[in-house]
C-alpha cells in the first residue's frame, strides 16, 4: 500500500465515508436498546436509554449494522471476562483467556478485544484502560497487536461504564498503526495535521534516574492505586446497584433492600461487603495518601520534564521507550502511575521492542504530534499489515458482550 | 435546662436549567438525572454558580474554590447511590447564625404507599443547603430567622416562589446538672414553620421525659407525622462517606454579579420616601407581586413616582420576563411609560419572542406622545443598546 491509497483510507474515515472496516466495541461502552452489562451481573438485565458517544460516532462510518455481535461459538463466555473493566493481569476470571498463538494468558479487561484482534474477527478494537487494561494484552502478544491510550478527556468517554471514573481512558488496539492514528483523529475531533521534517524519532535513552526515583516511592504509589480504585468501584457499584431497582418502571417495592445475592461468585462482592467503617477508614487514609503523593507526582513529572525534553528535536513533549517484554510487578506498578500521570501511551508491534510512553506538555496538540508519529515516521516504515490477510470484509459493527 | 436547636434549610434555587445537565427545570429528566450507569455530570450551570456567588456574598461566606464531592447514602430517592454537594472545606464565615451555604442536586421524589414511585422531573434541581450554627433556644428565634430568610429569597430572585424551604431540625438538650448534652436528634423534612413548631415542642418534651442513660445513647434520626402529631424513630444518625468528584474540576468562585438587598432596607425605603403606598403594598412588593401594585395605579404621576421609588429602594432583582408581563397588565398608556423607564434604566436586551409585546406597548405611544418625544425615546434606545439598531429603525419606519 502505498502512501497515496493510505491517505484515501484516512479521508475516508475522516470524512464519515464507509470502509472495509470491522469494529469491535468493549461492552463497557453504552448503546441505546440493547444490553450492556460490563460483564457484570450487578447490571444483568439494563438496558441503556442513550447510546455513548463513541458508538454514536461509530456507527456514522458504517454502512451496514448488523446489530450487536454475540459469539456463540464457545470460545468467549461472558461470565470469564473481568467486570466493570477491573483486573488488568486477568486474575479475576474464574477461566482465564489463552491466546491461540502460544496459550498463554492474554490479561488484561480488554483481553477480548485481543483476542478478536488475533482471531481476525476484527481490524480495530475500541477498549479502554484504567491500570494497564488494553497494554497487557498488546505486551503478551508477541508482537503482533499495537495500542494507543491516549491522555485523558481526549476522547469523549460519555456512556463508558465507569470503574474508576478518573483513570478510565478509551482506547484503540488493532494490528497496524494506520488504524490507531486514523481512528484516534476520528474519534477525538482533532484536526488531522502532518508535521513535517520530524527529525529521527528512537532517541537512546538512560531511564535508570526515573526508575530508581520511582521505586522508592512505590509502596505508597501502589498503595494510592489501591485505595482509589477499591473505593470508586465500592461507590461506583453502589450506583449500579441502585439501577438495578430503578430503571424500567421507575418503581421499587416498599421493602427496599439493595440484596447481595446476585453478587454472589465474583470478586467484587468482596467489595460490596465491605463494611462502613471499613470504607471510612479507607477514606480517610486515601485522603492522606492523596496530599502525600502530591508533591511525588510533582517531582516525577518535574524530571520527566527536565531530563528528557527533546529540545533538539523541537518535540512537543518527551518519548521514552520501555526495553523489556513481558510482565512483571514493576511493570504493572509502572503502567498505574502512567494512568495516574496521564502519559499517553503507545505499544509498539515487532521490530520495535517494548512500547513508547509520550509526555506531551498541557498546550500542545496530541494529535499533531502523533500524526507526526505514526504517519510520517512509524507507519511508514513498518511493515504494514496486507489488505489480502484479512478475511472477512463484511461491514460490520458489532459488540463484543464477552469483551470487558 | 437549656436547649439548642440548629437548622438545615434547603432552598429550591430559581434558575431555568437543572444542575448538572441541560434539563428544563421540573420539566423533563434524561439519563443523567437518572443516573444511568456511564453518565457523567455535565459542568454546574453557570446562573446557579451566578446566585450561589451573590448568596455567599451576602450572607458573609467566603470560599476560594467550589468542589463538588459525592456523598453516599442508599435511598430509593437517589438512584445513584450518591448526592453531589459542595465541599465543606477551606471556606470561613463571619455570619452569626449561618455556618455554611452549600449547592448540591435535588433528589428525585417518592410517590405512594406500597409500591414506590420515583418522580425524576426533581431529580438533579439546583438546591440551596443554609447550615446554621446550633445557636437557636426557643421557637421564636427560629421563627424570625425563617421568615426573613424566605422573605430575602423570594425577593431577590433566588428561592422559587411556590415550593416550600425544606428544613431539618437537630436538638440537643442539656438538664440541670449535667456536664454534656444529651445525644442529638435530627428531624427531616418539615415543610412550614408550624410543622417545626409542633415537632420541636414534642421533641423537647420528649427529650427531658428521659433518663440519664437513655441521653446519652446514640444520635438519632427522626422524622415527623402530621397526622398523629409525634415523631417517630427511622434510623441511627450515620456516618457518611464522601468521595471528591472526578472528571469535575474545581470552579473558582467570584464575587457575585448581583448584589441582594435586604428586606428591612426596602422596608424602610419604601416607608420613608413617599407616602406613596400602605403598608399592605409594601408588603406585596416585597413578596415579589409588585405589578398587582403598578396595576391599580391610575395616572401617569403615581407611576413615575413608583419607579423612582424602585430605583430608590434598591429593587434591582426583577427579571427582564416580569417586567414585561407587569406592562402588560397595566393599562396601555402607563405601561408603556413604565416599561420605557425600566427599560433604559436596566439596559435590557430584547429578544425575539419579546417584540409583540413591545409592538402592543409602543402601538399607543403614538396618541400620548408627540414626535420629539418618540425620536428622543427611539434614539435612547439606540444608544443604550436597548434594541439591535434594525430594529430601532423597524419600530421607527412604523411610526412614520
Amino acid at each position: 500500500m502505498n502512501n497515496e491509497e493510505k491517505r484515501e483510507i484516512i479521508c475516508k474515515v475522516l470524512e464519515g465515508l464507509p470502509i472495509d472496516y470491522s469494529i469491535g466495541i468493549k461492552n463497557a461502552y453504552v448503546s441505546r436498546a440493547y444490553p450492556s452489562t460490563g460483564s457484570s451481573p450487578v447490571l444483568k438485565e439494563y438496558i441503556p436509554s442513550y447510546s455513548s458517544e463513541i458508538y454514536k460516532k461509530l456507527s456514522k462510518i458504517v454502512s451496514y449494522k448488523e446489530g450487536k455481535y454475540h459469539y456463540k461459538n464457545g470460545l468467549i463466555i461472558p461470565e470469564e471476562c473481568d467486570e466493570f473493566c477491573r483486573g488488568s493481569s486477568g486474575i479475576f476470571n474464574s477461566k482465564k483467556l489463552f491466546s491461540p498463538i502460544d496459550y498463554s494468558i492474554i490479561g488484561g479487561s480488554s483481553s477480548g478485544a485481543a483476542m478478536n484482534l488475533l482471531l481476525n474477527k476484527t481490524d480495530v478494537s475500541i477498549c479502554s484502560d484504567t491500570g494497564g487494561s488494553s497494554r497487557f494484552p498488546v505486551l503478551l502478544s508477541k508482537g503482533i497487536l499495537c495500542s494507543f491510550k491516549p491522555g485523558r478527556e481526549k476522547i469523549d468517554k460519555n456512556g463508558l461504564i465507569e470503574y474508576v471514573g478518573d483513570l478510565d481512558t478509551p482506547s484503540i488496539m488493532s494490528k497496524n498503526f494506520l488504524n490507531l492514528r486514523n481512528f484516534y483523529h476520528f474519534l477525538s475531533d482533532e484536526k488531522f495535521e502532518e508535521v513535517e521534517n520530524v527529525p529521527n524519532l528512537v532517541p537512546k535513552f538512560d531511564n535508570r534516574e526515573v526508575d530508581e526515583f520511582l521505586l522508592k516511592h512505590k509502596c505508597i504509589m501502589k498503595e494510592f492505586y489501591k485505595l482509589k480504585s477499591t473505593l470508586y468501584c465500592w461507590s461506583n457499584i453502589r450506583r449500579y446497584d441502585g439501577r438495578r431497582f430503578g430503571v424500567y418502571d421507575n418503581t421499587y417495592p416498599s421493602d427496599f433492600k439493595p440484596c447481595p445475592e446476585f453478587l454472589k461468585k465474583c470478586e467484587i462482592e468482596r467489595i460490596y461487603n465491605l463494611k462502613k467503617k471499613e470504607v471510612v477508614s479507607m477514606e480517610v487514609r486515601y485522603k492522606i495518601v492523596r496530599k502525600k503523593i502530591k508533591p511525588i507526582l510533582e517531582q516525577i513529572t518535574g524530571i520527566l520534564r527536565n531530563r528528557y525534553y527533546l529540545r533538539i528535536l523541537k518535540f512537543p513533549g518527551i518519548i521514552f521507550p520501555e526495553n523489556s517484554n513481558g510482565m512483571s510487578d514493576d511493570r504493572q506498578y509502572f503502567l498505574e502511575l502512567e494512568n495516574i500521570l496521564d502519559l499517553p501511551c503507545i505499544l509498539l508491534p515487532s521490530k520495535y521492542p517494548g512500547y513508547y510512553n509520550l509526555f506531551v506538555g498541557p498546550k500542545n496538540s496530541q494529535g499533531k504530534l502523533l500524526s507526526s508519529l505514526f504517519y510520517e515516521k512509524l507507519a511508514a516504515k513498518l511493515p504494514i499489515w496486507k489488505t489480502d490477510e484479512i478475511p472477512v470484509k463484511k461491514i460490520l459493527l458489532f459488540k463484543e458482550t464477552d469483551v470487558c | 435546662m437549656s436547649v439548642k436547636i440548629g437548622l438545615e434549610i434547603h432552598c429550591p434555587l430559581l434558575v431555568n436549567r437543572k444542575l448538572f445537565c441541560n434539563c428544563i427545570r421540573n420539566n423533563s429528566f434524561c439519563e443523567i438525572c437518572k443516573g444511568e450507569p456511564g453518565t457523567y455530570p455535565l459542568l454546574p450551570s453557570e446562573e446557579a454558580i451566578e446566585k450561589y456567588c451573590s448568596v455567599l456574598d451576602y450572607y458573609g461566606i467566603t470560599m476560594e474554590k467550589l468542589v463538588f464531592e459525592r456523598k453516599h447514602y442508599l435511598y430509593p430517592d437517589l438512584p445513584k447511590g450518591y448526592q453531589l454537594t459542595t465541599r465543606r472545606k477551606k471556606y470561613s464565615s463571619t455570619n452569626e447564625i449561618i455556618e455554611f451555604i452549600a449547592l448540591e442536586e435535588d433528589p428525585a421524589a417518592i410517590k405512594g404507599t406500597k409500591i414506590l414511585k420515583i418522580d425524576y422531573t426533581r431529580s438533579g434541581n439546583a438546591l440551596l443547603e443554609f447550615v446554621t450554627k446550633p445557636c437557636f433556644k426557643t421557637f421564636s428565634d427560629i421563627e424570625e430567622f425563617y421568615n426573613k430568610l424566605e422573605e430575602e429569597l423570594i425577593l431577590n430572585q433566588i428561592k422559587v416562589k411556590n415550593e416550600p424551604l425544606r428544613c431539618d431540625v437537630n436538638i440537643t438538650v442539656r438538664k440541670e446538672g449535667q456536664d454534656k448534652d444529651s445525644k442529638r436528634i435530627e428531624i427531616k423534612n418539615l415543610h412550614s414553620l408550624t410543622n417545626i413548631k409542633k415537632s420541636v415542642t414534642h421533641q423537647i418534651k420528649r427529650l427531658l421525659s428521659l433518663d440519664e442513660k437513655e441521653l446519652k445513647g446514640p444520635d438519632e434520626t427522626r422524622s415527623y407525622d402530621e397526622a398523629t402529631d409525634t415523631t417517630t424513630f427511622s434510623r441511627k444518625k450515620e456516618t457518611y462517606v464522601f468521595l471528591k468528584q472526578v472528571n469535575l474540576s474545581a470552579t473558582n468562585l467570584k464575587p457575585g454579579n448581583r448584589k441582594l438587598v435586604s428586606v428591612c432596607l426596602i422596608r424602610e425605603n419604601l416607608k420613608n420616601k413617599y407616602n406613596l403606598l400602605s403598608q399592605e403594598e409594601i408588603e406585596r412588593i416585597i413578596q415579589g407581586n409588585w405589578y398587582e401594585v403598578v396595576e391599580k395605579m391610575e395616572n401617569l404621576y403615581q407611576v413615575r413616582k413608583f419607579i423612582h421609588l424602585l430605583k430608590y429602594a434598591e429593587i434591582n432583582s426583577y427579571t427582564r420576563t416580569e417586567i414585561i408581563t407587569a406592562s402588560s397588565l397595566c393599562f396601555q398608556n402607563i405601561s408603556f411609560y413604565f416599561l420605557k423607564n425600566l427599560l433604559i434604566f436596566k439596559s435590557f436586551t430584547l429578544e425575539k419572542r419579546e417584540e409583540v409585546k413591545i409592538e402592543q406597548v409602543t402601538s399607543s405611544m403614538k396618541n400620548i406622545f408627540g414626535r420629539i418625544e418618540q425620536k428622543r425615546f427611539l434614539l435612547d434606545l439606540e444608544k443604550r443598546y436597548v434594541l439591535p439598531l434594525e430594529e430601532v429603525s423597524r419600530v421607527y419606519t412604523f411610526y412614520k
